[in-house]
């Protein structure tokens, strides 16, 4: 269970990934940003995790944090554990971290057009991975990357051509196959479709399932989009502000949703058979993340504020086996 | 700065002036120290020069028959020449040629080469071939050369220094906007524009030109800087500006046959020139930074 | 790629003979009659007529123009010095090793000590080397460099008395004009160099490479150094065209008698001659660097290599 006083220990379903109390800040400019607030999440090995929010909620940082390659200046982690497997990767010598990154844990990242080097062939680029962590020579490196070509649908004779002649959806083929080339057990994808068109974006969400199930890999996928979710994933954490405000499977989410803010994020969707002559969003914006608002993040927003939602750290409460909501008021809600 | 409490705000017409970008963009590269540097030592050398006549212990062709090359004294806190003129008199008047010979030169060469962009970026074809392969040749003579031989045509002189520096900067200045329009040619704004039936002058002028001009601003003030380092030069090897007229560049040319003997009739021009271009370079350096949208909070 | 290097070799002779055609036009509309300035005080219309006349002075314009580009382009013949009657190429080719030693010495410099800086102030981006290094590229940017070297030579020709004033003779002459000559340009490379690698390192194939568990140093080195090279290369492009043509500068300072004081003293005394040969010169000589520098980008930058290399 998600919350204080929780001992890994305890509980047999303690993931294979376990976060606890990640607290990052951005200094910038003699202003610290506080992107990640506290944040703390199991995952079990095979399960893939959606986590949704809305731009500058601090998905990434949490994903980036995970390997740690945030860049430091201006990124800081301040605080928090974050244990795959059993071993604290906060606290392991870069060396031991380097064999970690690619090999257990690998990262897709959001914009296909930035992420591939362009000046070096995408062949070259998918061996400098697989011959981190692998004992390959030459001959059998060449080969595995052709082959991982073909597996994430790209014919293997652009092995030798530069990232300048693919399209952005291609681009984002070769970027999964580099990720998943080591067969990672983890699998951190960063919005990996916002980038590109819809049907692409089918293509791309298939492959990644398909690559998924073969090779059993645990995912975090972050996204905005609800949809995406719902195809994808089985547990759904939404964070707002660098703060986890509810957790629980799909059906928690998506039917029993709990938080004002998750309940305002599916109001928002209009609906197919109704006629709808306005969008609603959720008024107002995302706090300022260098003056978050004291007590709930939300409280400025939410309809249903009261006087306690201001005072001090609001926790993680269970409402159902297994779904998780920060929010005080609950009871006068629903 | 805390979130609203309120919800439901009116939506507020957003008027989005031409002028109230530009203060904007001041007002942001104001915030970097080195422009704020900038910005006040280039001030207040403008205003000394342009208040010469009260801060000037001297008129600047006043002769001192009595002290004639001296050192820097109390007397004549720069020196003086061998007519017995007050250097820091001249200095400050010299100021308002090299400044006005700098604002100016650099101005028209950046309106020109902005209008004649312009034209060749937003047409395109023909016109723009034929104008960007004249400016291609133009500027495949190096700059400094192009500037030398035009003055050299020209002639000494004020004024024709300063068309010499103009036309310099003219091709450079018409490169560079060409390339920005292309940048810009391609967005759908003015597709937009074209597609309710603005005509193609209009279009260029209202839509395409203040998008593209705030670089230019950059290009400007560095330019100013440039111009006036240029001028010093060429009136340092006998054309340009030449003397008696006190502008910096020749108050080098003067001096250069003394400097073993009297270095401070070079040094202090000099450092006036060095300060002034390094102060321009500080205000164009936090515009270009204040312009970048990957800077941009 | 040959067909590249082909391409832009005749492009820059193009543009040479457009220079050419520039300069000789200019030059014949300049007001002032080389004959009359030429002749001595005491000469007659008729001498003067004379005079024109054996100076090929009087034939059409196009004429002269034709006659001049053919001679400069096919037989590398610039005609002779007005004043000291000698053939303009044999004169430029006996100053041409003093010009290009500055130039090329300078050169090196700039490279070696404008990309280290560079490099230095860009990784230690935002502490004080990073500070005190652009400050003091900002200064000698704005610094003229013949003011620098009238400086340099009050402090080390008049007070120290370690390095001579001007003139040519052994190593130690070169000294001051070629540090001189590099300064501007190691101040702008540097520059330069610092905001490449600062624009690299924000790159997201840096990020993808340090997510397969790439060690920091192969990422610098592999990632982040080849693609920082490419605005680098044309910094250092621009630098150095700007060191052809102060050199020129420098020389007067410096009273070397290389193609550059050639071409400013011919300026001055209207030696046409000599002033189109010099000219043409130092553009050939900036065009030539242009085109080498173009030619290293391209094989640099694959997307401008594949349109010229065949593949398969």
């Amino acid at each position: 269970m998600i919350g204080r006083g929780y001992d890994p220990g305890r509980d047999e379903n303690a993931g294979f990934l376990s976060v606890r109390n990640l607290n990052v800040i951005y200094t910038s400019r003699k202003k610290i940003v506080h992107a990640v607030n506290g944040v703390s999440f199991d995952m079990k090995k095979g399960e893939t995790l959606g986590m949704v929010g809305e731009t500058g909620a601090g998905k990434t940082t949490i994903a980036k944090s995970i390997l740690r390659i945030l860049p430091d200046p201006p990124a800081k982690v301040l605080g928090g554990e974050i244990r795959l497997d059993g071993k604290d990767l906060m606290t392991l010598p870069e060396k031991e971290m380097l064999k970690v990154r690619g090999e257990k844990v690998a990262m897709i990242f959001q914009d296909p057009m930035t992420a591939l080097n362009p000046l070096m062939t995408i062949g070259d680029q998918i061996i400098e991975g697989l011959k981190l962590h692998n004992d390959y020579s030459d001959v059998e490196a060449a080969q595995k990357a052709r082959e991982l070509l073909e597996m994430v649908g790209i014919h293997e004779e652009r092995f030798k051509e530069y990232p300048f002649e693919f399209s952005g959806g291609m681009k984002q083929r070769v970027v999964i196959g580099m990720a998943l080339a080591c067969e990672p057990d983890l699998l951190l994808a960063d919005e990996p479709t916002t980038a590109l068109d819809v049907t692409i974006q089918a293509q791309v969400l298939d492959l990644i399932n398909k690559l998924k199930a073969r090779y059993g890999t645990s995912m975090i996928l972050i996204t905005h989009n609800l949809g995406v979710v719902a195809q994808t994933c089985d547990h759904v954490a939404v964070i707002y502000a660098g703060k986890m405000i509810e957790y629980g499977n799909k059906k928690d989410i998506f039917i029993d949703y709990a938080h004002p803010y998750t309940r305002g994020l599916f109001a928002s969707l209009p609906g197919f058979n109704v006629d709808a002559p306005r969008l609603k969003p959720i008024a107002g914006t995302m706090p300022d993340p260098t003056d978050l608002p004291p007590g709930c993040a939300f409280h400025p927003r939410c309809p249903y504020a009261i006087e306690e939602c201001r005072n001090g750290e609001i926790s993680l409460k269970e409402i159902s086996p297994g779904h998780y909501c920060r929010c005080c008021n609950l009871q006068q809600i629903w | 700065m805390t979130t609203t409490q309120s919800v439901h705000t009116e939506a507020r017409p957003i008027k989005v002036a031409k002028s109230s970008l530009l203060l904007e963009t001041l007002q942001r590269t104001l915030k970097s120290p080195g422009a704020k540097v900038g910005t006040v030592l280039f001030v207040l050398i403008v205003l000394a020069c342009v208040f010469a006549p009260l801060i000037a212990p001297y008129k600047p062709n006043d002769m001192d028959l009595t002290h004639m090359y001296s050192a820097p004294s109390s007397l004549h806190l720069m020196g003086t020449d061998g007519l017995g003129r007050d250097q820091f008199s001249r200095l400050l008047y010299g100021g308002r040629y090299s400044l006005a010979l700098g604002i100016t030169a650099s101005l028209f060469g950046a309106i020109v080469g902005v209008i004649i962009g312009s034209f060749a970026g937003y047409f395109g074809g023909r016109t723009e071939t034929v104008i960007m392969r004249l400016m291609d040749i133009l500027s495949s003579i190096p700059g400094l050369l192009l500037c030398i031989l035009i003055s050299a045509v020209l002639g000494k002189g004020f004024f024709n220094t300063v068309l010499a520096l103009a036309i310099a900067g003219v091709a450079e200045g018409a490169r560079y906007i060409r390339a920005q329009i292309l940048k810009e040619r391609s967005k759908e704004y003015l597709e937009a524009a074209e597609a309710i039936n603005c005509s193609k002058l209009s279009i260029m002028f209202r839509h395409l030109l203040p998008n593209v001009v705030q670089p230019v601003l950059v290009n400007v003030t560095m330019g100013i800087g440039m111009v006036i380092g240029m001028a010093a030069m060429l009136s340092y090897i006998g054309l340009g500006v030449q003397p008696p007229t006190p502008e910096w560049g020749a108050l080098l040319a003067a001096g250069r046959s003394h400097i073993l003997n009297y270095p401070y009739l070079i040094a202090f021009p000099g450092l006036v020139i060095a300060v002034t271009i390094f102060a321009v370079n500080l205000v164009g350096d936090g515009l270009r930074d204040a312009l970048d949208p990957r800077l941009i909070s | 790629m040959a067909k590249y290097i082909l391409q832009r070799c005749l492009w820059m002779i193009v543009t040479l003979l457009a220079t050419g055609f520039i300069i000789f036009t200019i030059l014949y509309f300049t007001p002032g009659d080389p004959a009359r300035i030429f002749s001595s005080s005491t000469a007659s219309e008729a001498d003067i007529t004379v005079l024109r006349h054996q100076m090929g002075l009087d034939r059409p314009y196009l004429v002269q123009l034709g006659d001049f580009l053919y001679r400069a382009f096919f037989k590398l013949d610039f005609g002779n010095s007005y004043i000291y009657k000698v053939p303009v190429f044999q004169e430029m080719a006996n100053r041409l090793p003093r010009t290009l030693a500055i130039g090329l010495f300078a050169m090196v410099l700039n490279l070696i000590i404008g990309l280290s800086l560079g490099i230095f102030a860009g990784t230690h981006e935002g502490k004080w080397q990073d500070s005190a290094t652009m400050a003091v590229a900002m200064i000698f940017i704005s610094t003229p460099d013949f003011w620098v070297a009238l400086m340099m030579i009050v402090l080390f020709a008049a007070k120290l008395g370690w390095l001579p004033a001007y003139g040519i003779g052994g190593p130690q002459y070169y000294i001051m004009p070629v540090i001189c000559a590099a300064l501007g340009g190691i101040a702008v490379n540097a520059r330069q160099t610092r905001s490449s690698i600062l624009g690299v390192f924000r790159e997201d194939f840096v990020t993808t490479a340090r997510s397969k568990g790439q060690a920091e140093s192969v990422v610098v080195r592999k990632h982040m150094l080849p693609n920082a090279l490419m605005p680098i290369i044309t910094g250092i492009g621009i630098g150095f065209s700007r060191i052809v043509v102060g050199s020129a500068i420098i020389e007067n300072v410096f009273s070397i008698p290389g193609v550059g004081l050639y071409m400013l003293n011919a300026l001055n005394s209207r030696d046409y001659p000599v002033i189109r040969g010099t000219t043409l010169f130092f553009a050939a000589y900036t065009a030539v660097i242009m085109l080498l520098v173009d030619l290293i980008y391209s094989f640099v930058d694959p997307r401008i290599k594949s349109r010229f290399f065949s593949r398969k």
